[in-house]
């Protein structure tokens, strides 16, 4: 069944993303949505009854590491990859807005 | 002959046999670099200074008599979406501008491991998301076979890198054609593996049930030892097959295609693709016919009718979960909030960009309730349908030979507003992708402007040696693409 989003949605669907999209921006953003809903719901067009969901089928069982502790190497590495550290832990603003 | 038009495998056997030194090439690629790529722009980041110092370590090897490996002292380029150690790592993207991984891919170590200089990072569309290499932090590269036109994508940069010279192989990431219409593109060949075959350990991902390590290179053969490099079970992707790989090198044997059975795609109108495209693929056709196969058209009408928009839902899902790792805290830009929730969304706002949100947002859609059921649930069953499809044509052929690409490279800027039919240059690449099958962009030659034509030839999933082989018998034929010399950017010549 075709589907479209308007502008509350879309800005519901960016806010779980953890994007904003602006005032001005809300209406492109929207209609680009819809574009591609509206040929994507192509696929609900081909009748699939009794059609399992698709899943990947391996040659062999897949690789795998043993499932023992390891140490994590070059910790300082990681860190250092973190654009705000404070010497022993990732910096992070306030977790819930104050009021 | 010079030695930046060698093949990897001339290259390296010349370095083996000490005809010439791994940093005499090393320096012959760079020059090939320093001369063009103010035109063609194809390197995000040069490792120059490493790569030297790597040609120089496989000559002192080869000095002292030891296995320099079957790469020894040949030059490479990566897209930049392969991680590698202390070398950035941008996936052309605001949000890792200035990120440096903190360990290579499974596949870099794979080539360094086999002799392989690693000469830098390449261009693509940010997050591989695109099939044009416009939508970049560095801008676009441009076509080292006509500088007016796209090279493709979103692994352009490194298909761009192997036509022009730059070095003989280069590895790129196959997501829905991401490779091979590039290699259409830029007249090279390339190879996307099975599902599979390559570890994806340390690439950033577009989407993961789709994404594939894949090679580029001017000759089949190169492809070959590339994959014999790259194949193998790696503990750290459980999505790699843990099988013994055949010895791909040892397909290119196959002296004709006696016995084989080809099937050529027929299931559109002529009018529905450029007219030397569509000749390309009757040419590659007649070639299989003189080279003893039984030759038969065949349609794909479900993988042609619903492949792109069951690409685009299963591909947009994934890539919405998998960009959520960005979020400006453990690696990557970061843009200070209030909160949290407000640093978050301030830093992936500011820095990805508007496709890439586009995508994310859209692939967040798709997987909320209702959209699921309507989107998400019947891509997967459609999916099954596809592979359904291909598994019955596979009882009645070997191989199938489609186009890469419905039209040739077309001209910077001619962006497409209509993403619909912007995505619809992907329709004989992305059912490929999600049948999990290898797929191999080759080379037929250039037309008179110049431009490169070509065909796509596709096997049954795990069969790679064999494709590579069938490829092979047709690569004799029409001939290895040449190198291409980038010359003037003519801003008045118009798209054919």
């Amino acid at each position: 069944m075709k589907m479209t989003v308007d502008q509350a949605i879309t800005l519901k669907m960016a806010k779980a993303a953890q994007l904003r999209v602006e005032p001005e921006n809300v209406e492109k953003m929207m209609s680009s949505i819809n574009d591609i809903l509206d040929f994507c719901a192509l696929v609900g067009d081909l009748d699939c009854e009794g059609v399992p969901d698709f899943m990947w089928r391996m040659k062999k069982l897949p690789s795998r590491r043993p499932d023992v502790p390891a140490d994590w190497p070059d910790r300082e590495l990681f860190e250092s990859a973190a654009p705000v550290f404070d010497g022993e832990f990732f910096k992070t603003p306030r977790i819930i807005a104050e009021g | 002959m010079e030695l930046h038009e060698l093949s990897a495998k001339e290259t390296a056997r010349g370095v083996r046999s000490k005809e010439f030194s791994a940093v005499e090439v090393t320096e012959a690629c760079l020059a090939r670099v320093d001369r063009f790529e103010g035109s063609v722009n194809a390197i995000i980041t040069l490792t120059a200074e490493a790569a030297l110092g790597a040609a120089r370590e496989i000559d002192a090897k080869v000095a002292r008599g030891e296995d320099a490996g079957p790469l020894a002292g040949v030059p490479y380029f990566a897209k930049d979406n392969f991680c590698t150690r202390g070398v950035r790592t941008t996936c052309s993207s605001k949000i890792l501008e200035h990120w440096s991984p903190t360990y290579d891919a499974s596949a870099i170590n794979y080539m360094n491991a086999a002799g392989a200089v690693m000469m830098g990072k390449t261009n693509l569309d940010e997050f591989a998301m695109g099939s044009s290499t416009e939508n970049s932090i560095i801008g676009p590269t441009r076509n080292p076979r006509d500088l007016n036109r796209v090279p493709g994508g979103s692994s352009g940069g490194s298909a761009a890198a192997v036509a022009a010279g730059y070095s003989p192989l280069a590895l790129g990431t196959d997501t829905g054609g991401s490779v091979r219409q590039p290699a259409c593109f830029c007249g090279v060949q390339g190879m996307k593996p099975s599902y599979g075959q390559v570890s994806r350990y340390g690439i950033l991902a577009y989407a993961s049930s789709l994404d594939q390590v894949s090679p580029l290179a001017r000759t089949v053969e190169d492809l070959a030892i590339s994959m014999e490099v790259l194949a193998r079970p790696d503990p750290n992707d459980t999505t790699c097959d843990a099988y013994d790989r055949p010895r791909f090198t040892e397909a290119l044997s196959l002296p004709d295609l006696a016995g084989k059975r080809i099937g050529v795609f027929e299931g559109f109108e002529s009018s529905q693709m450029d007219a030397e495209l569509y000749g390309a693929l009757q040419r590659a056709a007649g070639l299989c016919r003189e080279a003893g196969a039984k030759v038969e058209s065949m349609d794909l009408p479900i993988a042609v009718k619903y492949g792109v928009a069951t690409y685009y839902v299963t591909a947009l899902a994934d890539a919405s979960s998998k960009l959520a790792c960005y979020d400006g805290m453990r690696y990557g830009s970061h843009i200070d909030g209030a909160t949290l929730n407000e640093m978050y969304v301030n830093t992936r706002t500011a820095c990805f960009g508007e496709e890439v949100r586009r995508r994310i947002i859209l692939g967040t859609c798709l997987l909320t309730e209702g959209f699921y059921q309507n989107y998400y649930g019947p891509a997967l069953k459609v999916r099954q349908r596809m592979v359904d499809e291909f598994d019955e044509l596979f009882e009645r052929f070997d191989a199938y030979i489609l186009p890469t690409s419905p039209s040739l490279p077309y001209v910077i800027g001619m962006k497409e507003t209509d993403p619909n039919r912007l995505y619809l240059g992907d329709i004989f690449t992305v059912p490929i992708s999600l049948g999990g099958l290898p797929g191999i962009n080759l080379s037929m030659g250039l037309n008179a402007l110049g431009l490169p034509l070509s065909v796509q030839l596709v096997g049954q999933r795990y069969f790679d040696a064999e494709l590579l082989g069938i490829a092979s018998v047709l690569e004799r034929v029409m001939g290895k693409p040449g190198v291409a010399t980038p010359g003037d950017i003519q801003k008045d010549r118009g798209a054919k």
